[in-house]
């Protein structure tokens, strides 16, 4: 049995491309965490706390909706 | 592999091996029916598994020293968070049933049995870190 899908899905790997092919280091740098959180907030391996969620939307200059998207479980 | 995740592995084999020859020692003086004093060969093992784990991973922030030097952000505090609860779960019905071995055994046994039930604990946060890791929280 394999892991479930992630509930919370996100856009970062598009907006870092939008964003100038932005590195996950700088955006690690940017927000305050290590470029493997990013990794792993990229894979749906983490879920990022609301300040790091907000920190990653206005990194971007986006609304955080734009950035984390919640699937209903079906 | 992160220089947390990496710090992990080198604290879990560290206390696998060590704890491994403590009690493959254990093992041979109780087979061979010798009294296993625990003060001498728990200090050696604890020496042992502080030499081992600081060498490695001086070695280890040697390799990539800026990752060494980051602090701890929230995903790796949320892992160690998760991986204590599981370790300190581990330990207490560890040392429940060392309490209860009081009526069955003598306190030499009790005492090694106490040292086991720590490096299991031990052993299960290492790996619970691990696993935090590779499989995401």
């Amino acid at each position: 049995m394999g892991r479930p899908p992630p509930r919370i899905t996100n856009q970062i790997r598009k907006l870092r491309f939008e964003h100038g092919e932005m590195t996950q280091q700088a955006l690690a740098d940017a927000i305050g965490v290590t470029r493997q959180t990013i990794i792993a907030i990229e894979q749906g391996k983490y879920s990022p706390t609301l300040e790091a969620a907000f920190r990653i939307a206005a990194a971007f200059g986006v609304p955080l909706e734009n950035v984390f998207q919640f699937t209903e479980e079906k | 592999m992160a220089f947390r995740e990496k710090s992990a592995w080198i604290s879990l084999l560290a206390t696998l091996v060590v704890y491994t020859v403590y009690f493959y020692y254990f093992g041979r003086s109780l087979a061979e029916g010798q009294a296993f004093g625990i003060g001498g060969p728990i200090i050696l093992s604890i020496v042992a598994l502080v030499v081992i784990q600081v060498v490695l991973h001086i070695v280890a922030a040697i390799a990539s020293p800026s990752e060494a030097r980051a602090p701890e952000d929230e995903r790796d505090q949320e892992i160690r968070r998760r991986a204590n609860t599981g370790g300190f779960i581990m330990m207490q019905c560890g040392m429940a049933l060392v309490a209860a071995s009081a009526y069955f055994v003598d306190k030499w046994f009790m005492a090694n049995l106490a040292v086991g039930v720590l490096a299991v604990a031990q052993a299960g946060f290492y790996g619970a870190v691990i696993f935090g890791y590779r499989r995401g929280v």
